[in-house]
């Protein structure tokens, strides 16, 4: 236990940590900063995230063929709105613009016209024109749920999407907005875990082979039980710095006040795309944070077996940054981002997992073997 | 007892000990041989670092590699180049090792000033060994390798880096040490080992040539070294004619020791070998084997 303890303190060097900082700083400002001061991004998308969290308070987390018409009642309602502003403008008038119809084909090629178009969406920003776009998109939604299967060409995906068209699920009004902020925020999130993952854990067993530590350490009582210690510890290390990155993912992300959907189906007629399984937004949540936790388990396994081949920083940083690429990679495009959307084979999610998991944990045991077995030369 | 049983290393094709048996009881070996002769080799095989290629090594009958960290709990290694942290201190680093000894905290904490008063390390026990000489490292070393209070204390080149007091000290703990436990250490300087080991090992040829305690090795010399003294300018034809194992110069002239089986000259006197003289008659450059 104590010798646990030492190799985990060894692990947080703080020239190491200070750096972690720094690339945490980049990559806030890089990738994730945006999404957490541009959520919603822009309008209609303010306007449909409000609406939809109005929907939740008056049709709770699924809207059905009878909410849908008092939905649509509630957009004449707003489009009675709209009218009543057109008449009261001068300029609409001038133009000949009477109704919200009439607005909303108008002739933009026309410059009086898109002058007018202009001034009334961009510069007095009426509110009401930019809920009625957030309206007609999530009707348009609504009225076309299903007919996307057109475009899964996989028997599986058409099944799928079948089977959710049957289930009330699809009804749900958890907006595509709130699934892309939470996916793109936590898939990057994600790579830098993996690389302050690596950073921590790559130093396990280097620094004691470049200060010749190793033939002292090897022949103590804990001799070559020390590789197994030195795992764990890499394993308490990868465990925490996960977690407190997550934590303060979290700290940001509440933020963007996304609570009220944490309930709802994620397949839903309003997101991008569906999922292989029934998640709720709170059930996919904890999956991705299971997700993120393999990877970074895999990252650590990894590290720590080339931490211990390597014979300097060279070879282990060739070794290791191609690891981190291709993990990296995977887990934006699928692992961690877009986890279990359809769009990607289940079985090539899955699989790619239990590769990873397999390849890491062979080396490791393999490693473990060796370590009785070699001349520590 | 600690037996090496016919054991032989090969580091690939490349054979670096070839059948060693050797046996150890409580006392002080010196393993004395010039560089590249195997020392390392053997310590790192007596230390279970590495394995031997044929042959094993037992302690009280047992494989050693069997005991495992019943073996291992036993020992006190100080490697060749011995390894640390630079940020370290003294008393840290050996805490650390304590721990990896399975030693308790409480135990160590007062165990290791103790052991760095021993070694003339207690004013610096607090300082990060990042500044300190070679010679204050190696001391570092000696009192990891004590920590455990070890029945069979291994220590390859010890004295490196160490002056001539240091060694001195050196040497007076060693003895103070030796009574109840084994302690093998390797040099190529005679000096270290020739008042205080009870054998010396000579390993030769990939071998152990002799292990004997230092009066036995000074006899097969015994009546066949001689000294006497030449000028500068003869020194050259003196080198050719006789095995000369050392020079030295004294008063503006040579003083030559060297081998010779019978008297060369009535009188060049006829002198007591020393450990040294074995030392150079073994490994010296033509040599009479
Ligand atoms: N890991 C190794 N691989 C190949 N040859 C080695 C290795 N270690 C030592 N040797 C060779 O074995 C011989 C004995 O080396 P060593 O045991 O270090 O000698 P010593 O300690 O007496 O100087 C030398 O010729 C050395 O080059
Ligand atoms: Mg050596």
């Amino acid at each position: 236990m104590r010798v646990f303890l030492y190799e985990l303190r060894k692990l947080f060097n703080w020239k190491v940590l200070l750096l972690i900082l720094f690339i945490s700083f980049l990559f806030y400002k890089l990738f994730l900063s945006f999404y957490f001061e541009n959520f919603p991004n822009g309008r209609p998308a303010k306007d449909e995230f409000m609406i939809t969290k109005e929907m939740i308070n008056k049709y709770g987390h699924e809207m059905d063929e009878k909410e849908f018409q008092h939905f649509k009642n509630w957009y004449k309602q707003k489009k009675d709105e709209a009218n009543a502003y057109l008449k009261s403008q001068q300029d609409a008038e001038k133009l000949g613009i009477t109704t919200y119809e009439q607005f909303r084909q108008l002739d933009l090629t026309n410059k009086q016209y898109a002058d007018f178009h202009e001034k009334v969406v961009f510069v007095d920003q009426a509110d009401v024109f930019w809920e009625l776009q957030a309206f007609e998109n999530i009707i348009e939604q609504y009225e076309s749920k299903g007919r996307d299967i057109e475009s899964y060409t996989d028997e599986d995906q058409q099944e799928r999407v079948k089977q959710i068209m049957a289930n009330n699920d699809v009804n749900s009004v958890f907006p595509y907005l709130v699934y892309e902020n939470y996916n793109e925020l936590t898939r990057f999130w994600t790579v830098l875990i993996i690389i302050s993952v690596v950073m921590v854990t790559c130093r396990v067993h280097i620094t004691d082979r470049l200060n010749n530590a190793i033939s002292l350490q090897y022949t103590t009582k804990t001799g070559r039980n020390l590789f197994s210690l030195k795992l764990l510890a890499a394993l308490a290390a990868t465990a925490l710095i996960t977690t407190v990155q997550i934590v303060i993912f979290w700290f940001f992300y509440l933020g963007n006040g996304t609570q009220a959907f944490f309930p709802l189906s994620i397949n839903s007629f309003y997101n991008f795309y569906y999922f292989w399984f029934d998640f709720t937004f709170e059930g996919y949540i904890i999956t991705t944070v299971i997700a993120i936790y393999i990877v970074a388990i895999v990252a650590a396994l990894f590290s720590v077996f080339f931490s211990r081949i390597a014979q300097n920083y060279i070879t282990l940083i060739g070794s290791l940054v191609p690891i981190v690429v291709l993990l990296s990679y995977c887990t934006l495009k699928y692992l961690v981002g877009e986890l279990f959307a359809i769009l990607h084979p289940l079985m090539l999610t899955i699989g790619t997992f239990l590769v990873l998991i397999a390849i890491s944990t062979i080396f490791i045991i393999y490693r473990m073997k060796q370590e009785k077995l070699v001349d520590l030369i | 007892m600690l037996i090496v049983d016919h054991v032989s290393k090969y580091y690939g094709n490349f054979i670096a000990l070839e059948n060693v048996h050797l046996q150890f009881d409580n006392g002080i070996y010196g393993l004395l041989a010039p560089n590249g002769a195997g020392k390392t080799t053997l310590m790192k095989m007596l230390v279970t670092l590495i394995f031997p290629t044929k042959g094993e090594i037992r302690y009280n009958g047992e494989n050693i590699i069997h005991l495992g960290s019943k073996y291992r709990e036993l020992l006190g290694y100080l490697p060749q180049q011995f390894g640390y942290y630079k940020h370290y201190t003294p008393a840290k680093y050996l805490l650390y090792l304590s721990a990896l000894k399975g030693i308790s905290k409480h135990e160590a904490k007062e165990k290791i000033p103790e052991l760095l008063k021993l070694v003339g390390l207690e004013d610096v026990m607090h300082k990060k060994m990042r500044k300190f000489s070679g010679g204050m490292i190696q001391r570092v070393g000696i009192a990891q390798a004590l920590l455990n209070d070890p029945k069979i204390l291994i220590l390859d080149e010890p004295t490196a880096g160490l002056d001539p007091t240091e060694r001195a000290r050196f040497r007076k703990l060693l003895t103070q040490l030796a009574n109840n436990r084994i302690i093998i250490l390797s040099t190529h300087i005679v000096s270290d080992v020739e008042s205080i080991a009870n054998e010396i090992i000579m390993i030769k040829d990939k071998t152990i040539l002799y292990k004997k305690p230092i009066r036995e090795l000074c006899q097969l010399l015994s009546g066949r070294i001689y000294e006497t003294a030449a000028d500068f300018q003869d020194a050259e034809i003196f080198r050719k004619r006789f095995a000369t194992i050392s020079e030295k110069q004294e008063n503006g002239q040579m003083i030559f020791r060297f081998v010779s089986d019978e008297q060369p000259n009535e009188n060049w006197k006829s002198v007591e070998p020393t450990l040294e003289d074995v030392f150079l008659h073994v490994y010296g450059e033509g040599a009479l084997a």
